[in-house]
């Protein structure tokens, strides 16, 4: 691929919107990290699960982050896939912090939806998969077998 | 902790951040160049020089309390807060579209957030 080629995906994906998705994956990434480090570190024995869930989310938003910001091809493309993992995963956590709630005694940054941080992380996901969408030159281009 | 301080980090984030909204809604971007922004980017610089104040007091205040507060998570907050706004308006400069200017907003209403929930870690709701 020729490189005006590469720094145009690049300058797409970073700006506008995805500037925004970047800084909010990065705040995530801190936010979930930080949080799960204390959880597990200081009263792991209070909810394991929960809080290897926590630590689980903080690993997909570095993912989200660092692929999102590289925008190459290739990190597009496993962008795609944690966004998917990621929409998995906050949809199983919230149903699960309903069903079973006596795991999840305080909140995590995926259960009930998000509702801790103002919904972002249910819409998070499903805004980047869409932005990768929008800014996929290869869809747009005529001869696919280039 | 010290009032004045912290009553200023919720009043001063959300007045950036309505600034910003109202570039976000006249499809303006924030570039040094303009003098305007310099204005606005100077209005961040002091905001950042207020959360460094609350930093210093924050610690020596962790140091000398006899309160039960969760020690590593305020100092994490802390220090945490310290970075945002630097990171923050650097991504956000690189961005010569009003994505920036969005950043900007995302930035400083998190600004916001962080010290409400400094000060209830303070309170002991860790």
């Amino acid at each position: 691929m020729p490189d005006t080629t590469r720094t145009d995906l690049q300058t797409a994906t970073r700006s506008g919107i995805g500037r925004v998705l970047i800084a909010l994956y990065a705040l995530f990434s801190v936010a979930a990290a930080s949080r799960s480090a204390v959880q597990i570190g200081t009263r792991f024995d209070d909810a394991p699960v929960a809080y290897l869930l926590s630590a689980f989310a903080a690993l997909v938003y570095i993912v989200g982050t660092v692929c999102l910001a590289r925008a190459s091809v290739v990190s597009r493309r496993i962008a795609t896939i944690s966004c998917v993992v990621e929409i998995v995963g906050v949809l199983a956590v919230s149903i699960a912090s309903y069903a079973v709630p006596q795991e999840f005694p305080e909140p995590t940054v995926w259960s009930h939806f998000g509702s801790g941080y103002l919904f972002i992380p249910v819409i998070l996901p499903i805004a980047a998969l869409w932005w990768l969408r929008r800014t996929d030159t290869g869809r747009t281009r005529t001869s696919p077998g280039a | 902790m010290l009032t004045p301080i912290t009553v200023a980090l919720y009043v001063l984030p959300l007045v950036a951040a309505v600034w910003a909204l109202v570039k976000l809604i006249r499809n303006q971007a924030l570039l040094l160049a303009n003098r305007g922004d310099r204005v606005f980017f100077r209005f961040l610089v002091g905001i950042e020089l207020l959360v460094l104040a609350q930093a210093v007091v924050g610690f020596v205040a962790l140091a000398t309390t006899d309160r039960d507060v969760h020690t590593v998570t305020f100092g994490a907050y802390l220090i945490g807060l310290a970075l945002l706004l630097p990171v923050g308006v650097w991504w956000s400069l690189g961005d010569r579209s009003r994505g920036g200017t969005a950043v900007l907003i995302v930035v400083t209403l998190t600004l916001a957030v962080m010290v409400l929930r400094l000060n209830q870690i303070w309170a002991g709701h860790a």
